[in-house]
């Protein structure tokens, strides 16, 4: 165990990129987590009014600034990691829950099942993923919640993809069928060998969508389908400071960044997990 | 007799596609076989002629086109998958590539012991016993497939055939993957479990050297069919079907020399008229090129044996 | 008279997270002009790595030149630059592999890729000449492999032909720059027997007629012994024996050699059972002090687990790296 975690590291530490990915993920997740307990303005988080102090450049006192109220941009942006974390993670748990054993089946039964489910997976895929999200935020109505349903909704097609593709490779290798004549059944093949030899693209493909979901979360959030002020929301906020630019820039720059930070985290932290995660890759 | 097979058959359908009329392949045409209790019988042939498929015909892993098949005497031609279960545990299969029948996540206790929990016993005593039997010391339990070298796969993969006391192995080209000199170790290994153990083997190769040192009876496959089969010794001293003769003459030796054989391997999709050899075949006559193709008669498939 | 191909003292690593393999460890070869030269040895002995380093075909990282030389006519192949070793491969030194499948591209026909190859030759040293003409050179070459109705097999795709007409492709392709040496790195490996057989008598009449140098490297002494007249024998990394392929057979003088040897099964019923060689290869993370064999050889002394033996020549043409070989 000691070695394979050694092996990781060595894999990571070779790749400048995997570090990078690395560090922001690390950083938007610890900013997350510890986030109440460190921003300078816990009150501004609810929302308020102070018109005295709106839309002061960066200083001292305000790292990022403040916006169109005078609520403290960098408060209000960290508390975003919160939001847009968890309904990243959210989003892209549940559509890997409900796509994965869809696409298993799929691949390793075959037959009209197979059918079924793969002819509903590419009507869902065969709409822009985007535009059926606000189709379905606005028959729900807009919100946060809502949001999430939506995308989750259109987020799961692609897991079937990729599960099915892969049981259906794993399907014809020599060791399943070596299960077969140890005398195993249909459910431990799964359960056993498809399933544990799938999850490394999965995970890859789990990662890379955390950060897909955050983006499309703020973008939701910008076309005023998801999150609502006061809740500090990135693409929300980007959404309303949209309105001052080009003038008052720190209002848009800093949520901006903050999802360029955390889309390039994510994407980059898939890179390195690919590396590790191939039970082959330890060269040398 | 521990496994009787006759008329074994298997004709793959390939669908109609825009680029590709419809077509119907035979893999397996017509073969019969049986095998003694602690018997050892080769099957040599090249890529193609069928022996991979007629190895898992008789395990039943595919379905057969007709034919029919015992197993210690009972008909299992036609059971069900449920029924085959339990009967898989007295007869094994050994794959041709190790690093590909190993599955990558499952450390070599859990696939040794992965046989053992499925039909109910613990697994815990036996596994290191299975390992000591094939020469694994005991510190490979806890190896992952790609630390290990392509002998000590194949070791694995023969103690875990092993844990559920199969009286039957089919050894698919089980030491084609490997190096002389582990091959040598590997056929060592078989041989002695095969006398420990009262195993039976059906062995299939390309390579009749190989068969030869396992194997008392041969059969030779050309195009899904067996063209000679008899004792190994007088197949290899006196082949007496043509390409039996070529396969022995195209063998690269030591000492050099020998014949080549004209030609590839039809397709299987459109085999030739007459004997599927004839073709190739150094002495074909007219009554090779027409007619029904030969049926083995006294050990050999030939018009003119 | 110089050699056409001279090693000296050729030591190649790569670098990975176990540590560096030494996988080359002072290799010391060298081939006059119209020799066919086996190389045999089991996998992992580093005898493809041999082959690559030739064309400096092995990427770089991991692999790694820690000394030595590759002359090829009298020029250092590890110091050519871009343009002079683009010139070199395909043209003095032409490679055929062991997979033909995975050399041919299966969207291009065979025409085109035998034109491209060949266009490409004359493009690395001048003006590449039209495409009809090099349609005919094409033709001209599948006949001189033994490939009929050229027309027809230019025409059609890769996945169309038999493996061992694959080869014969490739072998034409290769033929194309007219080249000084070919290396052939397992190139039967993958054919049934049959057509195994065929190639090879194929690979002997070209070298015949043209006068071919020819480095063939095989796991199969049977296979070598079909086609080159001298054989030298690999062990983790080293030379162990260099030799007549004729005398190799009959009198072995390295252990492994011998070793490798009683490992083969043999058809004829007569001779003795196959013996396997106890042990595995090293690892070459950490190899073996002294000889890299001793560990497995059955008349190691102190002496061979401490001292590297060298390879010395025992009688004319006969070299060993052995402490304890004697004629």
């Amino acid at each position: 165990m000691t070695r394979k975690l050694r092996l990781a590291v060595w894999l990571l530490t070779r790749s400048f990129a995997s570090m990078l990915g690395i560090a922001l993920v690390v950083s938007i997740v610890t900013l997350a987590l510890i986030g109440p307990w460190i921003v300078p303005y816990p009150d501004h988080v609810a929302g308020g009014i102070n018109l005295a102090n709106k839309l002061q450049p960066p200083s001292a006192a305000h790292w990022f600034g403040t916006d169109e109220v005078g609520l403290d941009i960098l408060t209000r942006v960290i508390i975003g990691a919160r939001v847009s974390l968890l309904v990243g993670i959210g989003i892209t748990l549940s559509a890997a829950l409900i796509g994965v054993p869809l696409g298993i089946l799929a691949g390793l039964v075959g037959g009209p099942l197979r059918e079924a489910i793969m002819r509903l997976t590419d009507l869902f895929l065969s709409v822009p993923g985007l535009v059926l999200a606000i189709a379905l935020v606005a028959a729900l109505g807009a919100g946060i919640v809502n949001a999430m349903i939506a995308l989750i909704l259109v987020w799961w097609p692609g897991y079937v993809r990729l599960a099915e593709s892969k049981a259906l490779s794993i399907r014809s290798e020599p060791y399943i069928e070596a299960a077969r004549v140890a005398g195993a059944t249909t459910t431990r093949i799964l359960w056993r060998h498809v399933l544990p030899n799938s999850i490394s693209p999965l995970i890859v493909k789990m990662s890379m969508d955390i950060g897909q979901a955050i983006l499309a979360v703020a973008s939701l959030g910008f076309l005023g389908l998801g999150a609502r002020p006061p809740t500090p929301e990135w693409g929300a906020m980007i959404s309303i400071a949209r309105g001052y630019l080009p003038d008052w820039w720190w209002y848009a720059i800093f949520p901006g960044a903050f999802i360029y930070a955390a889309v390039l985290g994510f994407n980059l932290l898939g890179d390195g997990l690919r590396d590790i995660l191939d039970p082959k890759s330890n060269r040398g | 007799m521990l496994l009787h097979a006759s008329g074994l058959a298997k004709t793959y359908a390939t669908r109609a596609t825009a680029f590709r009329r419809a077509s119907r392949v035979a893999a397996v045409a017509g073969v019969d076989l049986s095998l003694d209790k602690g018997g050892a019988l080769g099957v040599v042939g090249e890529s193609g002629c069928g022996k991979s498929t007629l190895a898992r015909l008789l395990l039943r892993l595919i379905p057969l086109s007709a034919g029919r098949i015992l197993f210690e005497g009972r008909d299992i031609t036609a059971l069900p998958e449920a029924a085959l279960r339990p009967l898989r545990a007295r007869m094994q299969l050994i794959h041709q590539n190790p690093s590909a029948a190993l599955d990558p996540r499952l450390s070599v206790a859990d696939a040794v012991a992965e046989p053992l929990r499925i039909h109910g016993h613990d697994p815990r005593a036996r596994v290191p016993a299975l390992l000591a039997e094939v020469g694994l010391p005991g510190d490979f339990l806890h190896r992952y497939p790609h630390e290990l070298s392509g002998g000590q796969k194949q070791r694995v993969c023969i103690a875990r055939a092993l844990a559920l006391e199969p009286r039957l192995l089919i050894l698919d080209e089980p030491t084609s993957a490997l190096d002389v000199s582990v091959q040598a170790q590997v056929l060592e290994l078989l041989e002695g479990l095969r006398r420990q153990r009262g195993l039976a083997y059906l062995f299939i190769s390309h390579n009749l050297a190989v068969v030869r040192q396992v194997c008392e009876q041969v059969a030779v496959m050309y195009l899904g069919r067996v063209v000679e089969q008899g004792a190994i010794d007088a197949v290899l001293s006196s082949p007496r079907h043509p390409y039996t003769r070529a396969l022995l003459a195209s063998v690269p030796r030591l000492g050099g020399g020998g014949v080549v054989l004209e030609g590839d391997a039809p397709n299987p999709a459109a085999p030739p008229s007459g004997c599927p050899f004839h073709p190739r075949c150094a002495v074909a006559r007219e009554a090779c090129r027409e007619g029904p193709a030969p049926v083995l008669r006294h050990g050999v498939a030939c018009h003119l044996a | 008279m110089t050699p056409l191909l001279a090693i000296q003292d050729y030591r190649l690593a790569f670098d990975g997270f176990d540590g560096t393999a030494h996988v080359l460890d002072g290799i010391a070869l060298e081939l006059h002009a119209g020799e066919t030269l086996g190389v045999v040895g089991e996998s992992g002995c580093g005898k493809s790595v041999l082959a690559r380093s030739l064309l400096r075909l092995n990427p770089s990282p991991p692999a790694r030149v820690v000394s030595g030389h590759i002359r090829f006519e009298g020029e250092d192949v590890l110091a050519m630059p871009p343009a002079r070793l683009r010139a070199l491969r395909g043209r003095r030194i032409a490679m055929i592999f062991q997979d033909p499948a995975s050399y041919l591209n299966p969207l291009l026909s065979i025409g085109t890729q035998m034109e491209d190859a060949i266009r490409g030759q004359d493009g690395a040293t001048g003006r590449a000449r039209p495409r009809d003409a090099a349609r005919d050179r094409a033709a001209t070459l599948l006949a001189a492999v033994g490939l009929a109705d050229a027309p027809r097999l230019l025409a059609s795709h890769p996945h169309q032909l038999s493996g061992g007409m694959r080869q014969r492709v490739l072998i034409a392709m290769a033929l194309s720059g007219d080249p000084a040496l070919l290396v052939a790195d397992e190139p039967t490996t993958a054919l049934d027997v049959t057509v195994q057989a065929q190639v090879l008598a194929l690979i002997a009449g070209l070298v015949r007629e043209r006068g071919l140098t020819l480095m063939l490297i095989s796991h199969d002494l049977g296979v070598i012994a079909a086609a080159c007249a001298r054989t030298v024998v690999m062990y983790a990394g080293n030379i162990v024996e260099d030799a007549p392929t004729a005398y190799l057979l009959a009198r072995p003088l390295h252990p492994y050699t011998r070793g490798l040897l009683a490992a083969v099964p043999e058809l004829d019923s007569h001779g003795p059972r196959p013996r396997g060689i106890p042990g595995g290869i090293p690892s070459l993370r950490s190899p073996p002090p002294g000889c890299r064999f001793h560990p497995r050889c059955d008349r190691a002394s102190a002496l061979c687990a401490t001292e590297k033996p060298g390879l010395r020549e025992l009688l004319p043409g006969r070299a060993v790296a052995c402490h304890h070989a004697e004629v």
